[in-house]
């Protein structure tokens, strides 16, 4: 039942320096697979892509495949976190463990998720750098980010504001997506900017009367547990596919019942609450992170913000939406 | 238009259940340990107070224990996976016991499933994180026989 793994540099001797979300990551582990699956965040791939920046911070990523190890039946994970710890399991089997404040992440995999791109894609990247970001300086926010000819247009809200169907309805309409739910910001010396690890986009079993592209598709439970389309905004919607943008509008989402689109100004300080209220607790022995993702959504809040009411067909909502940044350049 | 000045948001959400109160508090002396625990439930405190031993007159080690009873993790605790580096040891016994022990800084961080009885804490899961916090102070004192011990002696009492 019981085998103890030891990770002190023994059997990790395939290296590689990702970048991801803005940080520089240095991958240590056993296994052939990971290093493929992950082969798309090699750094000079990345740079050779997005263009040479500033890496917001380094992380390490020890992963040791362990084929003994049963697959997955789902990428849902449970996450549970004490002082500068956080655990991750994925029933019983996946395991990941955080030292936010040495920046490191240990991961044990079975050979099943070692070679699934697209599950360290969707769910276990964002999962690292969602747990690391702070300590890193690649701030996640909870936010749509569509990329319009190297400006980006974010969209931030709460749950249920209706970030993933306004992402939808831009990418049908040609905007390039950077990221649906979660974006990660660094502030460092190239300027803010707005990354995306994923062009995955979650939409709810109703969307199907806005998207018809979803008919042929099945809702499926996600990692959070709900119920819901879980699609590749390229392949789906046509999109082109950004890793990172600059931020030029944050445009905060609310519903409304009246069918309409409307946008008020919204000020920095607001802005600013809304990052700082909707970000996670950190505990006092992640302080100095605590105070980075402060600097960070300040910046962040600087950039022109309004509210933006819809309750109108998403693609009017799209259309209005880039009406007022044409107007707004 | 009418400036708005704020927007519905999901306020500090606390997804890794960081911040459950751990009003319970004691230092334990086990033999040449001094802990310090923290922690949400009085039964964890009452065992490991039981299981500790006074013995005054040896020299001790400090190291900080935080215990939380995870009311949303149910059963009991399964085979474990455990992963050690250079200075973090986690093990993973199913949704019911996740346990970090960070030796640098000298902390053992536990989440214990809420259908984990006292029995099962007080002869297994305990021992377990004795043997861990000994076996981080003094790693050549803690043979891999005895870490494996220490494990398959936690799953006897599944």
């Amino acid at each position: 039942m019981h085998d103890s793994r030891s990770l002190n540099g023994i059997g990790l001797q395939l290296h590689d320096e990702l970048r991801i979300a803005g940080a520089r990551c240095v991958l240590r582990t056993n296994s052939q697979r990971v290093i493929s699956a992950l082969a798309s965040w090699r750094r000079e791939t990345r740079d050779a892509r997005d263009g040479e920046d500033c890496a917001a911070g380094d992380f390490e990523m020890n992963v040791l495949e362990d084929p003994a190890l049963p697959s997955a039946a789902r990428y849902e994970p449970r996450f549970r976190g004490l002082h500068h710890l956080v655990f991750a399991d994925f029933g019983g089997t996946d395991t990941f463990v955080f030292d936010v404040a040495s920046r490191r992440a240990t991961a044990v995999v079975s050979s099943a998720t070692a070679g699934n791109e697209l599950a360290w894609n969707s769910v276990l990247l964002p999962l690292a750098v969602g747990v690391l970001g702070a300590a890193l300086g690649s701030i996640p926010v909870h936010s749509a980010c569509l990329d319009l000819d190297d400006m980006g247009v974010m969209l931030p809200g709460a749950s249920g504001a209706g970030k993933s169907t306004m992402c939808a309805a831009l990418a049908r309409c040609g905007v390039a997506v950077v990221s649906d739910g979660w974006t990660y910001v660094t502030n460092t010396a190239d300027g803010l900017r707005a990354h995306g690890i994923s062009p995955r986009v979650k939409l709810l079993p109703d969307a199907v009367r806005h998207f018809p592209q979803l008919q042929l598709l099945a809702p499926a439970k996600t990692s959070n547990g709900e119920i819901a389309f879980d699609v590749d905004a390229t392949s789906t919607f046509g999109a082109r596919l950004r890793r990172q943008s600059v931020p030029r509008w944050l445009l905060f989402l609310q519903r409304t019942e009246r069918s309409e689109c409307e946008f008020a100004p919204f000020s920095a300080e607001a802005a600013r609450d809304f990052f700082e209220n909707s970000a996670e607790r950190l505990p006092e022995q992640l302080s100095g992170a605590a105070a980075r993702r402060s600097d960070i959504f300040a910046a962040l809040s600087r950039r022109p913000s309004w509210l933006l009411r819809y309750g109108c067909e998403p693609r009017k909502a799209a259309e209005a939406v880039l009406r007022f940044c044409e107007a707004t350049r | 238009m009418k400036p708005a000045d704020s927007v519905p948001c999901d306020r500090h959400p606390d997804f890794l259940k960081r911040f459950v109160p751990a009003p319970f508090r004691a230092i334990v002396r086990a033999g040449a340990l001094a802990i310090s625990l923290e922690t949400n439930d009085s039964g964890c405190l009452s065992a490991l107070a039981a299981a500790g031993r006074e013995s005054p007159s040896e020299p001790y080690e400090r190291f900080h224990w935080t215990m939380i009873r995870d009311e949303d993790a149910p059963g009991g605790i399964v085979g474990s996976i455990d992963l050690a580096d250079e200075h973090l040891t986690f093990v993973n016994m199913g949704p019911a016991c996740l346990v970090g022990l960070d030796a640098k800084r000298r902390e053992l961080l536990a989440f214990i499933g809420a259908d984990v009885d006292e029995h099962l804490l007080a002869e297994s899961i305990l021992p377990l994180f004795l043997r861990l916090t000994r076996a981080a102070i003094a790693p050549r004192s803690f043979t891999g026989d005895e870490h494996r011990h220490a494990f398959q002696a936690a799953l006897i009492h599944e």
